[in-house]
């Protein structure tokens, strides 16, 4: 895409490209931001693209943007709640896993959570498959395959939280 | 609700919560991780989006961009500039302060040193050669005043 078309595509997806990042973060003046982002990294790299595809390319750009800015202020509330935490010893699920009393309830766990964390916890956890292999097998990033893992661990803690609870 | 089907692909449930703004801020980035490397459900997201009324901003998006990108050009550009005339700068103070040739400034010390101390010798010996013409000289205009004044004497007789 050389120079000129990218002007040309930042008139025609204007619109499109703001209503993603809108529809992502739910903020106005981020989502403009994430839409300056989005043009200006396909400013950078505008050669890898073709002008034909342009628009999925650019929808694309916008998702990775929206992605990692949700996932920096998810993991920013994640520490904080890590912090007050601290005292909880409530033990991890993989520690859990060790304990054979628990061992059926935590499958029963893994078994009902729901996509994108079934497929991806059944192969770490029940059948032992490195994150690289779930990644290849999934089709999936693995960086998006350790993100899912570490939330389906936080999932299955609450709900060994609550099974403790009960008890 | 489901948002994703068991081959892990978005299901109409969750596109629908995403275009009418309704899934919550996990869902969403649960969507939006699955659509940076999904072609199949960003084309899905994408042929949904052409039913809706895509939302405006304010101020012209286009026109910040491009202004952002002629900045950072120009800022590239001036930085590159720089970086050449600095390179330049240091080349030529190395070249003249002779850090390129130091090899040769040591044969070119042994040579000076040798040239003067030839040419102490040889001003020695001119200075010996200065020193008898002038001697010579002197004794020259000695003679010649002498033999003129005996002239006069004579003359006075």
């Amino acid at each position: 895409m050389t120079t000129e078309q990218w002007q040309k595509s930042i008139e025609a997806y204007e619109k499109l490209i703001f209503t993603i990042c809108y529809q992502m973060v739910k903020d106005y003046h981020e989502a403009q931001n994430l839409t300056q982002e989005t043009f200006l990294s396909a400013y950078t790299h505008r050669e890898s693209c073709q002008i034909e595809t342009v628009k999925p390319w650019l929808a694309r750009i916008a998702a990775n943007k929206a992605k990692d800015y949700l996932k920096s202020a998810y993991f920013r509330r994640e520490r904080i709640e890590i912090i007050q935490e601290q005292t909880d010893t409530s033990p991890l699920p993989e520690s859990i896993c060790l304990q054979r009393e628990a061992i059926e309830k935590m499958k029963e766990h893994i078994l009902n959570l729901q996509e994108p964390y079934y497929m991806v916890s059944r192969m770490y956890f029940l059948e032992e498959k490195g994150i690289a292999d779930i990644a290849k097998q999934l089709n999936r990033p693995q960086k998006t395959v350790q993100t899912q893992l570490y939330r389906s661990k936080k999932i299955l803690r609450e709900k060994m939280k609550k099974e403790e609870g009960k008890v | 609700m489901t948002i994703f089907n068991k081959n892990g692909h978005i299901t109409q449930k969750g596109l629908f919560l995403l275009l009418t703004e309704k899934a919550d801020e996990m869902q969403r980035l649960e969507l939006s991780e699955h659509l940076s490397f999904c072609d199949r459900c960003l084309e899905e997201y994408l042929k949904e989006l052409e039913k809706i009324t895509l939302l405006e901003t304010e101020n012209s998006i286009s026109k910040n961009v491009i202004k952002r990108v002629k900045y950072k050009t120009a800022w590239l550009s001036q930085k590159n500039f720089g970086t050449v005339v600095a390179a330049a700068c240091i080349a030529m103070v190395l070249w003249t302060s002779g850090a390129f040739s130091w090899q040769m400034t040591l044969q070119q010390t042994q040579t000076m040193e040798r040239l003067e101390h030839r040419l102490e010798r040889i001003s020695w010996k001119n200075q010996n050669v200065l020193h008898n013409v002038s001697q010579k000289y002197q004794y020259f205009l000695d003679r010649l005043g002498l033999d003129r004044r005996e002239e006069g004497l004579y003359g006075e007789k």
